[in-house]
């Protein structure tokens, strides 16, 4: 009898039976051979034992897992369970695997553990951005209510407000960008002697002192243009509402 | 008590450790049991405790597990090594799919930053973005480039909708909808002393325009020149595409088309000269 299932349709206890459908069965395979391989794993490294794991494919196919090796651990097992006369008194003994691959699996758990760790400090990032865009939306922000948009289903005064608002916000990126690179200009006499050939090349000479200084900063549209943009959206207005415009 | 994530490395106590063993052990029979069960196929699994000599297999009977192995062995040395792996093989593994993780991780939340720091921006608690790096500010700019190009595609799309409707119905409401739209951006722009701004006096604009043009003349007259040419063509372009939006609310009548026309050269002359004004500060601070 299957259980009831439940409202939602999240994780819920199967029955240990065979699965009907081929194609289920195949996907439950493929998943639980890697939980079987990782938990083997994780039981050699912790505990310093001698695995071997062999399971074979709906389809018939071998797959295996061992430490130190599947043929090391599948023969001495095979040898064991063969009753023989000479065998039978000596036990076989322990062969421990050599320093270096020890060595070898060690630092690749060091490995797995830091890049672990390093999942783990973005996961705790991507928390702290959600939880604060959460917060915004509660507060009912009109640039998060924009930002969140879809641009397909805002009317048309929504998109004009947002244009002005992202101009605005470009006009001030190009001119903080045009602060870094004037800070940037004047340190160090290198700047100087980059001086008179940027007055030569005039907007050019921009560009070549942004390469002259490893600033691999392009911030589109070049400084001076946004400026442009918004003059012309500017001028748009006030030609809709005439000359005397409120301000 | 919360369980705690174990750290992988041999545990050196004795007792923890055989303990240790003999829970996962069992653990890790039943997940074979459950998947030879599930899925209607042989498996096999021996584990030796160190310093043992006596191993625990499953299947419990050890005649059928030495048979599943046996038939493993039995298979042509290739199907054998094809899917076998060792520790090192299967760290490898994990540490590929933990990378891969990792770094789509960080891309998604440098997304989700950047997008709180245009919302910052838009809503005015970042003047001047005072304390930005240079990466935030390159982040940001792409993403203000990407939104703006949305946004015009998403303005072009319902001009397109709207010229298809009668002239008529759509003169009336004219003055409010340009209202609205001044009302609505004024606040933006007031909180951006940056850039100077004013809709009133378009003469003034073009006179601080010539101001700024005589100043910069006599310094590089050959950048002035490329300035005025990159400026002039922006400003043009970005005039023409409102001019087709104005020409669309103002229907198909003779006398708007006339007052676009007559609007365009000032407008694109305006452009020029704020577009001189602007770069013309940056080049030169230490003169």
């Amino acid at each position: 009898m299957a259980p009831p299932r439940r409202p939602s349709m999240g994780r819920q206890k199967i029955e240990i039976r065979r699965i009907e459908s081929d194609e289920a069965r195949q996907v439950c395979f493929s998943k639980r051979r890697a939980g079987l391989f990782k938990k083997a794993s994780e039981l050699s490294i912790l505990c310093g034992a001698d695995v071997a794991a062999v399971v074979f494919s709906p389809a018939g196919k071998a797959f295996s897992f061992g430490h130190p090796s599947v043929e090391s651990v599948v023969d001495r097992f095979l040898a064991s369970s063969t009753p023989s006369p000479a065998g039978a008194g000596a036990g076989a003994g322990h062969s421990s695997a050599g320093g270096g691959e020890d060595r070898a699996v060690s630092e690749l758990n060091r490995q797995h553990g830091d890049l672990r760790a390093q999942l783990d400090a973005e996961k705790a990032r991507q928390e702290r951005a959600d939880e604060a865009i959460r917060k915004e939306r509660e507060a009912g922000s009109p640039a998060m209510a924009w930002i969140d948009a879809d641009l397909g289903a805002m009317g048309h005064d929504d998109l004009v407000a947002f244009w002005a608002a992202l101009a605005g916000v470009q006009a001030a990126v190009a001119a903080s960008a045009d602060q870094l690179l004037r800070d940037a200009l004047l340190v160090g006499r290198r700047g100087r002697q980059q001086q008179q050939p940027a007055a030569q090349l005039g907007g050019g000479g921009v560009a070549f002192d942004v390469g002259a200084f490893g600033i691999g900063v392009q911030v589109p549209p070049p400084p001076g243009f946004a400026g442009v943009d918004l003059q012309g959206f500017g001028g748009q207005a006030a030609a809709i509402l005439g000359a005397g415009g409120p301000s | 008590m919360a369980r705690k994530k174990v750290t992988l490395q041999w545990i050196a106590n004795d007792s923890t450790r055989r303990a240790t063993f003999k829970k996962r052990r069992k653990g890790l029979m039943k997940k074979a049991s459950e998947l030879a069960t599930l899925c209607d196929v042989d498996a096999c699994v021996v584990v030796y405790g160190d310093g043992e000599s006596q191993p625990e297999v499953w299947p419990d009977d050890v005649a059928k597990a030495a048979q599943v192995l046996a038939r493993f062995k039995a298979m042509p040395e290739l199907d054998q090594c094809k899917k076998m792996m060792d520790m090192e093989g299967f760290l490898n593994q994990r540490i590929d799919k933990l990378r891969e993780q990792l770094r789509k991780a960080r891309r998604e939340n440098h997304e989700r930053e950047t997008a709180l720091l245009l919302h910052d921006a838009i809503a005015g608690r970042r003047p001047g973005l005072a304390g930005l790096s240079v990466e935030e500010i390159a982040g940001l700019g792409w993403m203000v480039e990407n939104r703006l190009n949305g946004v015009k595609d998403a303005i072009e799309r319902l001009q397109a909708a709207t010229a298809g409707k009668g002239g008529q119905d759509v003169v009336l409401p004219d003055p409010a909808t340009a209202t609205t739209n001044l009302q609505l951006q004024l606040p933006q722009v007031s909180l951006l002393p940056l850039v100077p701004y004013s809709v009133d006096a378009p003469a003034e604009h073009g006179h601080a325009g010539v101001v700024h043009e005589a100043a910069a003349q006599p310094q590089a007259p050959s950048w002035l020149m490329e300035v005025a040419k990159a400026g002039g063509d922006l400003g043009a372009l970005v005039y023409s595409g409102f001019g087709g939006g104005r020409g669309s609310f103002g229907g198909a009548g003779g006398t708007s088309v006339g007052v676009v026309a007559d609007m365009l050269p000032h407008l694109g002359n305006l452009g020029a000269g704020f577009g001189w004004a602007d770069p013309g500060l940056s080049p030169f601070p230490p003169i």
